[in-house]
């Protein structure tokens, strides 16, 4: 019984020892890939800090108006935070590489799942980035004419068109990422439509007199053009 | 069919080469309520004048819907001196409509010199069809600098109300004559005198790009024969009274397509202004009436109005192009009363110079900025008619040089912006 006990207690000291020694490569592994992904990383973002540097970066993405609007306003400069961003990738992918170097299969599962989902994801900010910038684009051709149309509520209308390409952006790339499934484009279809009907009402019922009103000033002034009374070329 | 291709018959004939002394273009666009009369006169004009040249009376044409084309053959007296060309517009032309009412100009203008060129003709003159009543010395007025005053380009001087033609005043007229030193009236018009020798060299270029084609030629054509020190002249023409064939263009489009082209114009000839400081007058032809004509009243409220309105809103993207300092006076002109509005000469030429370097240095779209700008000329322009309001012609020539000489004041800032743009970075 004692000989038996202890035959089982050292087969399963065994099974530890093993089971610790196949999985000590595998963590020598993951520290030494981490190691050299930090390592990466950190040459990655003096790499890249010094080429935003040298394009302007910051004075581009101000131009270009994205932190105006995301809405975000960083206490750090773009160039700093687009570095910071490179480096927590690569460390990242660096994680995900040394994950899969321990060869366990739930490991390995996740990190297949993961790698699956980055084209996604990329495929999301791709279509987040240019939804963002064609808002932006609308809004600013939109502010413009209105104004010069002397529509008084120029900045709401711009301010509508705005969040109305971004709201639609941002479906997309829920889509795109899987994330709400339905719920996202239930939401978005619920929400435009619901715009669309208010302002076809606001025209339609409550807004008549207004719009015809606008109309005849208009007339007005085309016909006092065509008189002639001021040629401004 | 490439760019600048077109189609050519002479009443149905060929155009054979050393045909011609004066060849005088008119170009049209469904102008068949007026293309008779400038036909008839145009000949009648250049008989009288010029007796013993030979004339060639080339009609350009851009695909008239209305007839333009069969009844300028009509009116032709003498259908061996008629050249019709139909010179191509694309669907872009036709999209955003020029303000000068002639789609795809530029290819028009090409159309005829290419046949002045091959009819070996020693002047040419450009006459747009739009006009109720071409006056038969006009003809004369652009060919005769050329043929005996030895000028290249003879630029128009139209007789205007004190109210007509406040882009050119405000920013055309000022702009050209500050950036590059010569007072030139009209440098954006309609009717235009050009030599063999400057249409040699035009035709020679490989500029007649899309820009050119457009709405531009007028400018282009202005820039070049400066910048390329071809003598230059202008004609007093009297009034020119215009039939337009639609409806005009909104301002602030027309606005964009006139300071699209001239900014461009000043990017490509920046090495020729920027040598130049004083400004010269030039030698003028022709009768200088100088009794504009009487003006109806023009109430400066709605263009007030819309000034305030594109500060209230447009604040974001001025700022993009215009400094601090001049966006403070902007909010003190916005916050005074109606009857003392007033927007500064000094003001309006460093807005103007300030989106001519946003122009160049792209800092957004670049229609939006070109029509950004419409609601600060509305502001200048109610300002100018509380001015003139009361004025006589020659208190309105006064305002308009004063004009002028603050943007020969303020040259020195648009050049140090354009050559260190950085460092006055809004």
């Amino acid at each position: 019984m004692l000989t038996h006990a202890n035959n089982v207690l050292h087969q399963a000291a065994d099974r530890l020892v093993n089971t610790v020694a196949d999985f000590l490569p595998g963590l020598l592994a993951l520290l030494v890939i981490l190691m050299f992904s930090i390592l990466a990383a950190f040459l990655a973002r003096a790499v890249m800090r010094r080429i935003l540097v040298r394009f302007q970066f910051d004075d581009r993405v101000t131009r270009w108006g994205l932190p105006e609007l995301a809405g975000w306003a960083p206490a750090r400069r773009p160039s700093t935070v687009t570095a910071q961003l490179s480096f927590w990738i690569i460390v990242l992918l660096g994680l995900l590489a040394g994950v899969s170097a321990l060869d366990s299969g739930l490991t390995s599962v996740l990190v297949v799942r993961l790698f699956d989902y980055l084209p996604k994801v990329a495929a999301a900010a791709v279509v987040l980035i240019t939804g963002f910038l064609l808002a932006r684009f609308l809004a600013r051709s939109v502010l413009i004419s209105a104004v010069n149309m002397q529509i008084q509520s120029a900045r709401l209308l711009s301010l509508g068109v705005k969040w109305l390409v971004m709201v639609l952006t941002s479906a997309m790339a829920m889509d795109h990422l899987g994330i709400g499934g339905q719920i996202a484009q239930l939401g978005f279809a619920i929400l435009f439509g619901g715009i669309v009907l208010t302002l076809a009402l606001a025209v339609g019922l409550g807004s008549k007199e207004m719009v015809s009103r606008s109309w005849e000033r208009q007339a007005d002034k085309n016909e006092r053009d065509a008189e002639g009374q001021f040629h401004h070329l | 069919m490439s760019e600048g291709d077109s189609t050519s018959q002479n009443g149905q004939q060929n155009v054979e080469p050393a045909g011609a002394d004066i060849v005088l273009g008119v170009l049209s666009y469904n102008n068949a309520a007026t293309i008779e009369g400038v036909i008839r006169n145009a000949v009648h004009g250049l008989a009288a004048s010029f007796p013993g040249s030979r004339s060639m009376l080339v009609h350009a044409d851009g695909g008239s819907e209305d007839g333009t084309a069969d009844l300028a053959l009509q009116a032709a007296p003498d259908r061996d001196a008629l050249v019709q060309v139909v010179y191509p517009v694309y669907p872009v032309h036709l999209l955003s409509p020029d303000y000068h009412g002639i789609p795809g100009k530029g290819n028009a203008v090409r159309a005829v010199f290419e046949i002045a060129r091959k009819l070996e003709a020693k002047a040419c003159a450009l006459v747009d069809a739009d006009i109720s009543e071409l006056p038969p010395q006009w003809p004369e007025n652009l060919v005769r600098p050329v043929l005996e005053g030895q000028f290249d380009l003879v630029t128009p001087h139209y007789l205007r109300h004190k109210y007509d033609g406040t882009v050119i005043n405000g920013i055309v007229y000022p702009l050209v004559r500050a950036l590059y030193g010569k007072q030139l009236r009209q440098p954006m018009g309609a009717d235009f005198g050009y030599s063999a020798k400057l249409i040699a060299h035009l035709t020679q270029l490989a500029e007649w790009d899309p820009n050119v084609t457009g709405a531009s030629v007028d400018a282009w054509i202005t820039t070049q024969s400066i910048a390329r020190n071809f003598k230059i002249a202008q004609a007093f023409l009297g009034r020119r009274v215009q039939s337009p064939s639609g409806p005009p263009p909104q301002l602030s489009k027309a606005l964009a397509q006139v300071l699209g082209s001239l900014f461009t114009e000043i990017h490509r000839t920046a090495p020729a202004w920027q040598r130049l400081r004083a400004s010269e007058p030039l030698p003028s032809f022709g009768v200088d009436a100088r009794q504009a004509p009487e003006s109806a009243p023009v109430d400066a409220q709605p263009m007030i109005d819309s000034f305030r309105l594109g500060f209230q809103n447009l604040q974001g993207i001025w700022s993009e192009v215009l400094p601090p300092t001049t966006l403070l006076e902007l909010k003190k002109i916005a916050s005074q009363p109606d009857e003392t509005f007033r927007f500064g000469d000094g003001t309006w030429a460093r807005i103007v110079y300030d989106f001519a370097l946003a122009h160049r240095m792209r800092v957004m779209d670049n229609n939006h900025l070109l029509e950004a700008i419409a609601p600060l000329y509305l502001g200048w322009v109610a300002s100018y008619v509380l001015l003139v309001r009361e004025a006589n012609a020659m208190e309105v020539e006064q305002c308009i040089e004063g004009l002028c000489r603050s943007y020969e004041t303020q040259k020195g800032y648009f050049i140090a912006r354009w050559r260190w743009p950085d460092r006055f970075n809004p």
